[in-house]
């Protein structure tokens, strides 16, 4: 392998991303998606079988291993440094460097698009590309007790490399003569040779990234996959409230009955259509996609939006009952949104236009106040609740990890 | 941030060390006062209200998916369905996110089972409505009409279906108590609802209901938390008027820990 992925070696997580996090062909596939279906109820049977305080035991070390993983992501450093120290003709020198990543350039390149074609569309996953670790640092050649003299090529000497496969570095550095690869001495150094003579040196790199933060995305896709089993247990809660409510003959019965054809429409004719997914959309559309066109864009999206607009008539009437000024803090509020509001629109700003803007008392006019009652105001209060929430977030996401909450699945009952 | 710096880990260190002492504090026995919050302290009659009306909570959890704040909805979910269960009275707990489904499963079957009502107990009251915003907003609107709630209860992350809830909650007649630890939606929610949980008052709930040691000292541990951010804001202003006045270019300690904090 010409370069790592972007983690460091030895951790497993480029296997892992190289044989587990990866589009497997035709039935290998199903066979995955059948076994994760498997091992997640196999999961949820496991749980079900266990005690309530059981239960909450599993759930606590879970929460607590999970909340350690996204601990250790955060604190442990992130090692792109290298830090070091060398002695050269009778000097002490130290080495500081910063380590990036970089990819390595694609050996077979996809084609340009011709002239007036489109380009290709950009695949839904795409082999994660070898990511190279690369040092460039200085050594900067100055003897501690002294002020710093610079003078090129003697003071200051130029290091790369790249990190092999094996986790070692392949340093050279770049004097007046050229580049000059650096000898990896039996003690874990380098010997180096400059213009101010010979000498060792020793480099220390922090693990790169850090040993846990590479294992996140991997995580994060793993709780994407879970997320998308749980569409099974939002889809059979909504099939038994709704077919006692069929079967049953209860009121509203009827919503219940387009509840299943609207699912069942939208399973078939969705899966359906997937097959014309790439048809033109001017060209005459076959019956399955057509039918999907109408449930999705022509009834769900409509009716979403209706839902939204609705929102206008709500604010009037929320607005009214709002600003009826019946104590001292809704005047105040009345009088404040009625000079925000006029700021906002040309009407209001025509009332105080007639206020030179280089005047002192261009501070009056109507959309200066509204900028500063948004900004300065508003702002502070809404800081304050901010900083107040994330404290009280802090101390809730610390009882939930130590398991210190109360209530079902956190700890003990009220 | 992605990683932390030497100032976060000491920063956190110190607000986690402020908590955890004082969760000891309260497990030792100290009183601990916490201020009374008049929403937390009107969920007892609200609760009161639907069961004499003879009508069900309703109890939407928003947009949220299983994060911190649902989890704290979904805890106060167990106390309103104990004080509702011990009278009868249904809970509907609609929901965005399948993946809660068993858990307020667990947290309404647990607090029936608490009050000796395990037989009221209905997994049909936890509902799966869409994930969708507004396709969720519109089952919630539909319940809200059909079971004519007596009182609602929004706890959680809500965007702009809030009006859409709450102002029909409004229209069947129904005690609303509205609590978001996000700024976004409480003018809304103060000119809909009863009552209104705001900010930090949303993760206190649980202790001002229960009672507990530990929550109430978590909750004095978070003031502690906002004395050390209000002195380094304090620090902050100071040493930037500092700066100003001494036309210092480099920037200065403060803001070069709190730059590094950003990773």
């Amino acid at each position: 392998m010409g370069g790592s992925y972007p983690y460091p070696p030895g951790l497993g997580q480029e296997w892992l991303v190289q044989h587990l996090f990866r589009p497997l062909p035709g039935p290998l596939a199903l066979l995955a998606v059948f076994g994760c279906v498997a091992l997640f109820a196999l999961w949820v049977w496991g749980m079900m079988r266990l005690s309530s305080g059981g239960r909450r035991r599993v759930t606590a070390i879970c929460t607590f291993l999970a909340g350690l993983f996204y601990a250790l992501a955060f604190f442990l450093p992130p090692g792109n440094v290298a830090t070091g120290s060398a002695e050269i003709g009778g000097q002490r020198a130290k080495f500081t460097a910063d380590i990036t990543w970089d990819e390595i350039p694609d050996p077979n390149p996809p084609a340009p698009p011709a002239e007036g074609e489109e380009p290709p569309e950009e695949p839904s996953w795409r082999e994660p590309r070898p990511i190279e670790r690369n040092l460039t640092g200085r050594l900067e050649l100055t003897e501690l007790a002294n002020e710093p003299t610079a003078q090129d090529g003697r003071d200051f000497l130029t290091i790369s490399g790249k990190q092999n496969a094996d986790g070692t570095w392949a340093l050279e550095s770049l004097g007046p003569d050229g580049p000059t690869p650096l000898v990896a001495t039996s003690d874990g150094g380098y010997a180096v040779t400059t213009a101010a003579g010979t000498g060792r040196l020793q480099m220390r790199v922090q693990p790169a990234a850090n040993i846990v933060k590479g294992y996140e995305a991997p995580l994060a896709n793993a709780l994407n996959i879970l997320g998308g089993f749980a569409i099974f247990l939002g889809l059979i809660n909504l099939s038994l409230v709704h077919g006692r409510t069929l079967f049953g003959a209860k009121p509203g019965w009827i919503n219940s009955l387009a509840f299943f054809f609207g699912l069942l429409g939208m399973i078939i004719f969705g899966l359906a259509a997937l097959k014309y997914k790439d048809l033109d959309p001017t060209a005459p559309q076959p019956f399955v996609a057509a039918a999907y066109a109408v449930m999705f864009d022509g009834l769900l999206k409509p009716l979403q939006s209706t839902t939204f607009a609705l929102l206008g008539f709500f604010i009037v009437s929320a607005a009214y009952r709002a600003f009826r000024v019946r104590t001292t803090e809704a005047a105040l509020m009345t009088i404040v949104a009625f000079i925000v509001m006029l700021g906002q629109v040309p009407l209001g700003q025509m009332l105080t236009a007639w206020i030179p803007l280089d005047s002192p008392w261009a501070v009056l006019r109507i959309e200066t106040v509204t900028n500063w009652l948004l900004v300065t105001p508003n702002t502070a209060a809404s800081r304050g609740i901010l900083f107040g929430a994330a404290a009280g977030s802090f101390a809730l996401s610390l009882r939930v990890w130590l398991s210190l909450e109360r209530g079902a699945y956190f700890g003990k009952e009220f | 941030m992605e990683f932390a710096n030497p100032f976060a880990v000491l920063l956190m260190g110190v607000l986690a060390a402020f908590i955890l002492y004082n969760i000891r504090r309260g497990n030792l026995g100290r009183q601990l006062f916490i201020r009374e919050v008049p929403g937390v302290a009107a969920i007892d009659e609200v609760v009161g209200r639907a069961v004499e009306l003879g009508r069900p909570v309703l109890f939407s959890t928003g947009l949220g998916g299983i994060d911190i704040v649902t989890l704290q909805a979904i805890t106060v979910i167990g106390h309103v369905t104990k004080l509702a269960a011990r009278f009868r009275t249904r809970v509907i707990v609609p929901t965005v996110d399948p993946m809660a489904i068993p858990l307020i499963e667990e947290v309404q079957r647990e607090a029936h089972a608490a009050v000796g009502a395990e037989e009221a107990y209905d997994p049909a009251d936890v509902r799966f409505l869409s994930g969708e915003q507004f396709a969720y907003a519109a089952g919630v609107v539909g319940i809200l009409h059909r079971e004519k709630a007596g009182a609602t209860f929004f706890f959680g992350n809500f965007a702009a279906e809030s009006l859409v809830l709450t102002e029909n909650g409004q229209r069947v007649g129904a005690v609303q108590i509205a609590a978001s630890p996000d700024s976004g939606q409480i003018p809304f929610f103060l000119a809909t609802c009863d009552y209104v949980i705001i900010g930090e008052e949303y993760y206190a709930v649980t202790a001002l209901m229960s009672g507990d040691p530990v929550l109430r000292g978590s909750v004095v541990g978070q003031d502690y938390i906002k004395l050390v951010l209000l002195g380094l804001i304090i620090l902050g202003v100071v040493l930037t008027a500092w700066s100003i006045l001494q036309a210092q270019t480099e920037p200065h300690f403060l803001s070069r820990w709190l730059e590094g904090a950003g990773g």
